[in-house]
């Protein structure tokens, strides 16, 4: 029953909190009686027991835990130096003391519990932007190919008679075209969705990598059959647990991004190699080579990019798409199988796609 | 003029695909039936009992899944499914329910038009391949003695291999997935199962000469199954 398990960890958050303030308190009264049986410092309780009251503020999760023991300081450094002093030694100085105490422990517990607030807060913004800067970018992308697709239209059905039979052929492939790209468009930002969720749980089984390869090739040669291709595979049987479905979205948006980006590519190669313990996979290119500045903006969050910065990018590229979107896409999926989207310029020039999977073991 | 021709049922929601998929079928000679929700397609079913039904997942009045149940209780029609590029899991659901084959959107029309002829010779037993030998693209296979050749070369291949590839072959145009590929093969499914049969396939692939992105004889459905492709008549 979900229920009590909800309720279980409840109460073993509360005991951890009640046991984080318990130490604290007990440490600072401990080295209260240290400093007033070992040093001559007279009079240091209050300092102590207002940082105690702090550090119980930051390392416990709720406002209450810091409030109580801040009442309690009150109330121990109340008995220390009223009660038993009475007539002897009472003085004002000691009265304020205490009330300052209390107070500035009460507000300093409050004030790290804002601050703990106002972070996580600010997290989710991050989240709301960084999500909302995609939507901007993918909605951008959308605008070339359709209305490639209006004008070709339009001119079929307003020109028609006009035209011969191979303009308006050249004009329907046209529209075909730029559907095909519309559509891949669509399913990584469908694939954005799913991994913006945060805590997403991929279902990974063990695929063989010979059957991954096997599937993505084939639907590159099918789309792109006079590119340059070629891939190199380890002999022996490899399997990653992964699901199947998006390496295979990762591998064809790397190589889409070099048949469209790496100008003067005369090679593409699909590099897998494995050892015993991982599984790389390159994608190297002898092409134009990376710009300087960082290639990632989705996944870049301190380097966060206006819309003036995304439509500068985008002007600088040629080519018909943004690389962004598929590399976020990929950086995303990568990232949840435990790996990490690497990209480097080759010496000889061009660049490498990389990124390192767990290789799992399979016993026959 | 003869009014002799196959029906097919289409149930899907959106007016164009519908509209494109008619033309397509009834200037090939087919009689062409169109459902847009679930609910019709069941009275349509039941009023014309079609010989292929082409079903879109994403119907908006009910699961497609239970258009499927639907029909699997009453008749053995084939069923091809229409799905968007990542529903994987709806995919291989549909398929043990008892769909026959599954198209991904955007399609081909020519796809489509193979898989519905493929699914009509399923259903006529006429598959090729149930008589004594099977023939794609150079490959032969020959049921009776168990031997396969490629190019008029000999290809050795264990048991396990040569049984996986005749069923492929005995259904070929159909997908087949590795659930029923491992139950027909091995009796049953462990935890290891679907490694081993992408072990068994990989080994296959190498034995008749096809790299991985090759798919003249073995067509690879990345996480659902594989097929054979259908012989062209």
């Amino acid at each position: 029953m979900p229920l009590v398990g909800v309720l279980m960890k409840l109460f073993l958050r509360i005991l951890k909190n009640i046991a984080v303030t318990a130490a604290i308190m007990t440490s600072a009264y401990y080295i209260n009686i240290l400093i007033e049986t070992a040093t001559s410092f007279k009079r240091v309780e209050p300092m102590i027991y207002l940082l105690a009251v702090f550090f119980v503020a930051v390392c416990t999760d709720s406002f209450v835990y810091g409030a109580v023991s801040s009442v309690a300081a009150s109330l121990t450094l109340f008995i220390i130096y009223i009660q038993p002093a009475s007539v002897i030694g009472f003085t004002f100085n000691l009265v304020l003391a205490i009330i300052i105490v209390f107070v500035a422990s009460i507000m300093v517990c409050a004030l790290t519990v804002y601050i703990k607030r106002d972070k996580k807060l600010k997290r989710i913004t991050a989240n709301e932007r960084m999500r909302a800067d995609l939507m901007r970018a993918i909605s951008h992308d959308l605008r070339t190919p359709l209305t490639s697709i209006y004008v070709s239209s339009s001119t079929i059905l307003d020109s028609y008679h006009a035209m011969t039979p191979e303009q308006r052929l050249e004009l329907v492939k046209d529209i075909k075209n730029e559907a095909n790209d519309l559509i891949r468009m669509t399913e990584n930002g469908l694939l954005i969705a799913r991994m913006s969720d945060d805590k997403v749980k991929l279902a990974r089984t063990a695929g063989a990598l010979d059957e991954l390869i096997d599937a993505t090739v084939a639907k590159f040669k099918k789309h792109y059959p006079d590119c340059p291709f070629d891939f190199e595979i380890p002999d022996e049987p490899v399997f990653v647990a992964m699901d199947a479905m998006l390496m295979s979205q990762v591998l064809s948006n790397l190589l889409e991004n070099a048949v469209f980006h790496a100008k003067g590519m005369t090679k593409l190669l699909l590099r897998i190699s494995a050892t015993e313990r991982d599984v790389l996979f390159e994608v190297i290119d002898d092409g134009c080579g990376l710009p300087k500045e960082g290639i990632f903006p989705g996944a870049d969050r301190k380097k966060r990019r206006t819309q003036k910065e995304v439509d500068d990018a985008d002007r600088s590229q040629s080519g018909r798409h943004n690389m962004g979107i598929g590399l976020s896409v990929s950086s995303a999926i990568v990232k949840a199988h435990d790996g990490e989207l690497k990209a480097e310029n080759n010496e000889k020039g061009g660049t490498t796609f990389y990124f390192k999977l767990t290789r799992e073991a399979f016993d026959e | 003029m003869s009014n002799n021709k196959y029906k097919i049922l289409i149930c899907e929601d959106d007016m164009g695909i519908r509209g494109a998929v008619r033309t397509l079928f009834e200037s090939g000679g087919y009689q062409v039936i169109c459902a847009e929700t679930c609910r019709d397609a069941e009275r349509e079913f039941d009023s014309y009992i079609p010989d292929v039904v082409i079903l879109d997942l994403g119907l908006p009045d009910m699961d497609g899944m239970e258009f499927i149940k639907y029909v699997r209780s009453r008749q053995t029609t084939p069923i091809i499914v229409l799905s968007a590029r990542s529903d994987e899991r709806d995919k291989v659901g549909a398929l043990e329910l008892g769909a026959n084959d599954y198209i991904t959107k955007p399609f081909g029309t020519a796809e489509l038009l193979a898989r519905v002829r493929a699914a009509i010779r399923t259903m006529n037993n006429l598959v090729i391949g149930s008589g004594q030998s099977f023939s794609l693209n150079g490959m032969e296979i020959d049921f009776d003695r168990r031997t396969v050749t490629v190019n008029e070369n000999d290809i050795k291949l264990t048991q396990n291999e040569y049984n996986i590839l005749a069923l492929l072959a005995r259904n070929s145009g159909r997908l087949l997935t590795y659930t029923e590929i491992i139950n027909t093969i091995w009796g049953k499914a462990d935890f290891n199962a679907v490694k081993k049969l992408q072990v068994n396939m990989a080994n296959l692939r190498k034995k008749l000469g096809t790299k991985p992105g090759d798919h003249r004889f073995i067509i690879n459905e990345l996480g659902v199954g594989y097929r054979i492709q259908d012989p062209v008549n």
